[in-house]
């Protein structure tokens, strides 16, 4: 590997991984279905090239095709991939077994699945290098040491000892990072490394990658969705979209002035941090789904119709008061046995009526508990729910809380388990209606359903469907307009946009904006994307350990954060460098 | 821009095709894709299919009622099937000691079985499903305690049950008054040996299920748990039921077979397969092998057959055994 350094320089120029002209074929029961068409790419020593792209757009499959890991019967057509100007595609499995590991490594998403929890981290390390090196087991293992330390892992020669489920998840991923240099490869490609990690994390482990790369000289591929990642650490870019290399060259020309318009939409779509726009820029090149163009009208419209009770102070619409709850993580029968992880901890909030209320912390922080604790999930164990001036943790009778219960709904991050498969659209949406009885007949059910389609831009034919027939995107429409099929005063977003692209993120961003306004809804806006949250709330808490460290205007808090988390989490905040692109910029014909 | 399909064609292309109709929605769909695409699936369930339709129409299909005395002929007793020496067309599989053609009290046996198959597991499948949604649901101590149950269920072979249950029976009714009521004892013993099953399986899908988001939407709809299990979590844990239900007609079978062929069955008035293979047992040493032969490979052809079915049903409805 020392040549490898030492050679970096002049090799710079040279290419340590090409494919030229791949194109990747799954032959499937209704036809050819071609995942990647004619794809170029090349990756120098010391670089890292990022392909970008949405679900669907063939990325992954690239980064298979080179390993020759496709999965049958997916079957590379055309082109040629080349390490170091030799030939690697085509060859036997016994051959490709040898370059995996050896000369090429892959980096998977989940850290946690990517190594094996019955084998110490050093065990592992060290298996991998006597596969591939010359090199003794001592040997061996006082370099997973020195890797482990390359890597950041504090103590390592106490920590090789230890067992996956010791390590965190960014420690784990640091993990593999080592076990993926261990035999000094010549290319590494990393499928969505950052992805299952939290902002703080990702921020570490993409500096870790940079150095890495720089230090051993290899050339690595970085393959996400996430336009932060590309713009934080990559030296050159390639977008895809749908099996193809759109547009390709250095990261700050194709960020700042992207010659293609699907990278345009795509880099528009970004929720901006520094900003606040009113709606989010028309994106092209994204799913049909029509934008409502009817202005619901309170007045006349059936979601306007008699709010049949309780009075609400202009000071809050939902009140919560020393909010607590804990979770038992070990069962015991002794009280002093049990282990308990406080996940909400004496919080303490006001939503007023027709503001977005923001709640912003990493994973683990208790944002959902909260929703859950709200809607009725959970039971605090302590503190009190006021919704309207009435208090919902006081409330016995089924009837009584179904009566407040109609009034708040929640709109759920996963769109492909929020919709129970086997219902048709139409039912899915008329279920709370028939429930609650707000209409009078059967057939004003079906035209309220079908106007509730129409106003969440789906139109009233998607009715007939069934929720397989619909993307992600167009499945969050659906959980939009069965939320508001309870006339809900009050709607809870948890994460509603986290599992979606980002130029549907943008689109179901909008539409929740104009129902907010047209609706004078009140919401609680769940979300761990700091951008999302700048665009969407007018106010905003941060959360940490369960507890809330700050709240206040969205404005104020971007701009001058009090509390020291805040500023930490707003400093880890990815932001792509360049501007947008100048308004007068031809586009090139794609 | 090629010729060649793009991703998104395949999609428009099935936008634009999808045909109306229940046959043709059928055609289209993966499940039936995958059964066409195995012989042995297809020709299993032509099999059962026929011998289920033959079965049930017994007294139309059958040459000879072999209940009706009047038909019977003391003089073609013990006959040969149709390709042995002494064998005649009237008889194709032969005859039994009282003149009876074998192949039509096939057909009247494996009408026996297949309706105390059907019904056990009929009832082992309400009564399963029913407890393992509650237990799965409930949770806390109902679970605990439906769970321990099944568990102790279990420790007991299905056929020991059985036998316990028709013990019982005909210790109560005495063995006249059991004769009487020998079917239903038949089917709630086998019926109740067979329902852990369903309860393990629905209780752990439950589990799964109640994790998943659209149940919590239907709880913030303010749904009631009843509906909530029977509309939204039901129908979603049907599959693996369905995949049990199938494999275990085929046990069901056999352990009706198996207690009949014990004497503690069906009473031999109106015989099933295993009550004629017991009788035929005893001629198989005088050389009248055909008596229980035939109604023994019956059994063997319909439980296989059936058993073929639910395997293939089990991985075509499992993505991940695919």
């Amino acid at each position: 590997m020392a040549q490898a350094k030492t050679s970096a320089s002049d090799a710079a120029a040279t290419p340590v991984l090409e494919v030229r002209g791949l194109t990747v074929e799954f032959p499937s029961r209704r036809g050819l279905v071609v995942a990647a068409e004619d794809v170029n790419l090349a990756v120098r020593p010391g670089e890292i090239l990022g392909v970008v792209g949405e679900s669907g757009a063939g990325k992954s499959t690239i980064g298979n095709a080179v390993m020759g890991l496709l999965e049958p019967p997916g079957r590379m057509a055309r082109g040629e991939v080349l390490l170091k100007g030799e030939r690697i595609d085509g060859r036997p499995q016994a051959q490709m077994r040898r370059i995996r590991g050896k000369r090429v490594a892959m980096i998977f998403q989940d850290p946690l699945t990517s190594l094996d929890p019955l084998q110490t981290v050093g065990a592992q390390l060290v298996e991998t290098m006597l596969t591939h090196l010359p090199i003794s087991e001592a040997e061996a293992k006082k370099r997973a040491i020195d890797l482990l330390d390359q890597v950041g892992i504090p103590d390592p020669d106490v920590r090789v000892e230890q067992y996956p489920h010791q390590f965190s998840g960014g420690m784990r991923q640091r993990v593999v990072i080592a076990l993926s240099l261990c035999a000094e490869p010549e290319v590494i490609i990393a499928d969505e490394p950052t992805t299952a990690l939290d902002v703080s994390i990702q921020a570490q482990i993409l500096e870790l990658l940079r150095r890495l790369v720089r230090d051993h000289g290899v050339g690595m591929i970085i393959i996400t969705h996430d336009m932060g990642v590309i713009a934080e650490v990559t030296d050159r870019v390639a977008v895809m979209y749908r099996g193809k290399v759109v547009e390709e060259g250095p990261t700050e020309k194709i960020l700042g002035y992207p010659d293609h318009t699907y990278t345009r939409s795509l880099i528009s779509a970004v929720p901006r941090p520094d900003v606040r726009l009113d709606r989010f820029p028309l994106v092209e090149y994204i799913e049909a789904a029509s934008t409502a163009t009817r202005k619901i009208d309170l007045r006349t419209h059936w979601l306007g119709r008699t709010r049949d009770f309780g009075t609400v102070s202009d000071r809050a619409l939902v009140e919560v008061r020393d909010l607590s709850l804990r979770f038992v993580t070990r069962r015991s029968f002794l009280e002093k046995n049990r282990r308990y992880v406080q996940a909400v901890d004496r919080v303490s909030f006001q939503v007023r009526p027709g503001e977005v209320f923001g709640l912003v912390g990493e994973s683990g922080s208790g944002k959902s508990t909260i929703a859950r604790l709200i809607t009725g999930l959970y039971r605090p164990q302590g503190g009190n729910i006021l919704f309207a001036g009435a208090d919902l943790t006081a409330l016995t009778s089924r009837r009584e809380v179904n009566r407040y219960r109609r009034q708040m709904q929640m709109i759920f991050q996963d769109p492909f388990s929020s919709l129970n498969a086997r219902f048709k659209v139409m039912d899915i949406v008329a279920e709370p209606i028939r429930f609650h009885k707000l209409a009078q007949s059967e057939a004003e059910v079906r035209g309220i359903v079908e106007d509730l389609l129409e106003h969440v831009g789906l139109g009233a034919k998607a009715a007939q469907k069934f929720p397989h027939e619909f993307s992600g995107g167009q499945r969050q429409r659906i959980s939009i307009a069965r939320a508001l099929a309870t006339r809900p005063r009050f709607l809870i977003c948890d994460e509603p946009t986290s599992a979606l692209d980002v130029s549907i993120q943008a689109q179901v961003l909008n539409l929740l904006k104009d129902l907010q306004a047209d609706l004078g809804l009140t919401m609680l806006f769940i979300s761990h994307d700091l951008p999302v949250i700048r665009q969407m709330c007018d106010r905003v808490a941060v959360m940490r350990h369960g507890r809330i460290v700050e709240v206040a205007e969205t404005e104020a808090l971007f701009e001058t954060p009090q509390h020291e988390y805040t500023r930490h989490l707003l400093h880890l905040m990815p932001r792509l460098v360049a501007a947008p692109p100048p308004p007068d910029a031809v586009p090139e014909p794609a | 821009m090629s010729a060649r399909p793009t991703p998104e064609a395949p999609e428009t292309g099935r936008a634009r095709a999808r045909p109306a109709g229940l046959l043709a929605r059928l055609d289209e769909s993966d499940l039936f894709y995958s059964f066409r695409r195995s012989p042995i699936v297809v020709a299993a369930a032509a099999i059962s299919f026929l011998m289920i339709l033959a079965a049930v129409f017994a007294p139309l299909v059958a040459p000879q009622d072999p209940f009706d005395m009047a038909q019977l002929d003391l003089l073609d007793s013990l006959l040969p099937p149709v390709w042995v020496e002494g064998g005649m067309w009237k008889y194709p599989l032969g005859t039994d000691d009282q003149g009876r053609d074998i192949f039509s009290t096939i057909l009247y046996g494996a009408r026996i079985s297949i309706l105390v198959g059907f019904a056990s597991v009929a009832f082992a499948m309400v009564l399963g499903i029913v407890l393992g949604l509650v237990a799965g649901y409930a949770g806390g101590w109902v679970d605990s305690l439906l769970m321990r149950i099944a568990d102790i269920q279990l420790s007991f072979p299905a056929i020991l049950i059985a036998l316990l249950i028709d013990g019982v029976a005909r210790g109560i009714m005495g063995n006249v008054g059991h004769e009487r009521i020998a079917f239903g004892v038949l089917i709630l013993a086998i019926g109740l040996s067979f329902w852990v099953q369903y309860a393990r399986t629905v209780r752990g899908s439950v589990l799964v299920e109640k994790g998943k988001e659209y149940v919590q939407a239907a709880q913030v709809i303010g749904l009631p748990p009843v509906l909530i299990l029977f509309r939204h979590i039901l129908p979603n844990v049907m599959g693996p039921v369905l995949v049990i239900a199938t494999i275990q007609l085929a046990l069901a079978v056999i352990t009706e077979a198996t207690l009949s062929f014990l004497g503690v069955g069906v009473p031999p008035t109106s015989p099933s397969l295993g009550t004629l293979i017991r009788i035929g047992n005893d001629y198989l040493f005088s050389g009248e092998w055909w008596i229980t032969i035939f109604p023994g490979a019956a059994l063997v052809i319909l439980v296989l057959s059936v058993n073929l079915l639910g395997d293939w049903l089990r991985d075509a409805l499992n993505p991940k055994l695919r």
